[in-house]
């Protein structure tokens, strides 16, 4: 019987270090490689042959587009518009290595916390650097909450400094837990529909319904990173306290 | 086709319209949209307080390490975590609705204080 976290475990492919770092070429990197050309493929191809009539997989790549173009527009409001390659790229990515777990056989790229966190903590200095470029000193007026009577903002001010930097971590730790539960208990209840034999049916048509539930779960995680990540663009080119 | 054929086809096309749309509206699931939102929002909370703590920590932790002042800014730093914690699960509510008053004043007092 198989362990239901074997799934998670990497595996190296190529050997390689560079420089005293183990940089190998890993199952996780194949995937990721796999999923970044997949999407790219995905939404160039049907482009190529653009009609005004749009065939099917035109009509999705540009449903994707504007999507995601409303969504930064709507949460990040004004100058934003220079920032949705990013955030385009972010939620293909991830919303790719989210519905490439639920392949059998695959490898989720997102069920690893480093990473998610990585992604996180890109996003957030990459948000604290456009706030401070753009506001300057006035940028810091972020963690002195207004209105507050001066003793106090000597609690107040180090509570706001912690809560800013708990977002990576909240940002990643949802992401990365949503998709590893959800493939851990798969595989569980995978194991039981074996164990139990006739009596297996039951634990394999939750298997369905749950299948059915974990999409829902990798396009919603998908979409809360991508919005996150707006609001905290938001956050960073329009300072409201 | 014949002009008959044509006709008929297009007839009835509106009660097949009607029964189309009868036969795709979306029934109510036993793992319905209700449940796994009331679950989404519990794990977040969750989540928010708990890395609040956890970021509080490993700061005080660090700073003690660095300055030798075990176990004073660890314990100081836990306080502080715990505070933003809260201010995190406060901010995620609001943000999502759950809260009935849409002023953030009141609780950032309230967190000063105790």
């Amino acid at each position: 019987m198989h362990s239901p976290l074997e799934q998670f475990e990497i595996h190296r492919l190529i050997h390689l270090n560079l420089g005293g770092f183990d940089a190998s070429f890993t199952n996780s990197s194949l995937f990721m490689l796999i999923v970044s050309v997949l999407v790219t493929i995905m939404l160039t191809a049907p482009m190529r042959r653009a009609g005004l009539v749009p065939s099917r997989w035109q009509s999705v790549a540009e449903m994707l587009y504007e999507f995601v173009a409303s969504m930064l527009s709507d949460n990040a409001g004004k100058g934003s518009a220079r920032y949705f390659p990013f955030v385009f790229t972010l939620f293909m990515f991830i919303l790719g290595c989210n519905l490439m777990g639920l392949v059998p056989f695959t490898f989720t790229v997102t069920s690893h916390i480093i990473v998610t966190f990585a992604f996180a903590a890109i996003i957030n200095i990459g948000v604290t650097v456009i706030g401070i470029a753009k506001h300057g000193p006035r940028w810091f007026k972020l963690f002195v909450p207004s209105g507050v009577p001066i003793p106090l903002l000597v609690i107040l001010v180090p509570i706001e400094i912690i809560s800013y930097l708990t977002r990576p971590m909240s940002l990643s730790v949802r992401l990365f837990a949503n998709m590893m539960a959800g493939h851990t208990i798969l595989k569980v209840f995978g194991g039981f529909a074996v164990m139990l034999g006739l009596f297996g049916v039951l634990p394999w048509l939750f298997i369905i319904a749950f299948t059915a539930l974990e999409f829902l779960v990798a396009v919603l995680q998908a979409y809360v990173f991508a919005i996150l990540t707006c609001i905290y663009l938001n956050d960073a080119l329009h300072v409201n306290h | 086709m014949t002009d008959g054929d044509k006709h008929s086809s297009f007839k009835n096309i509106e009660q097949r319209l009607e029964k189309a749309r009868e036969r795709n509206k979306p029934r109510p699931s036993r793992l319905s949209a209700q449940d796994s939102n009331a679950l989404g929002v519990a794990f977040r909370l969750g989540v928010e307080f708990v890395v609040g703590i956890a970021v509080g920590s490993i700061i005080g932790f660090l700073l003690d390490r660095w300055l030798g002042t075990s176990p004073w800014l660890f314990l100081v730093f836990f306080v502080l975590g715990t505070g933003a914690g809260f201010l995190n699960v406060f901010r995620a509510a609001n943000s999502m609705g759950l809260t009935k008053t849409g002023d953030e004043k009141p609780p950032e007092k309230g967190e000063g204080q105790s």
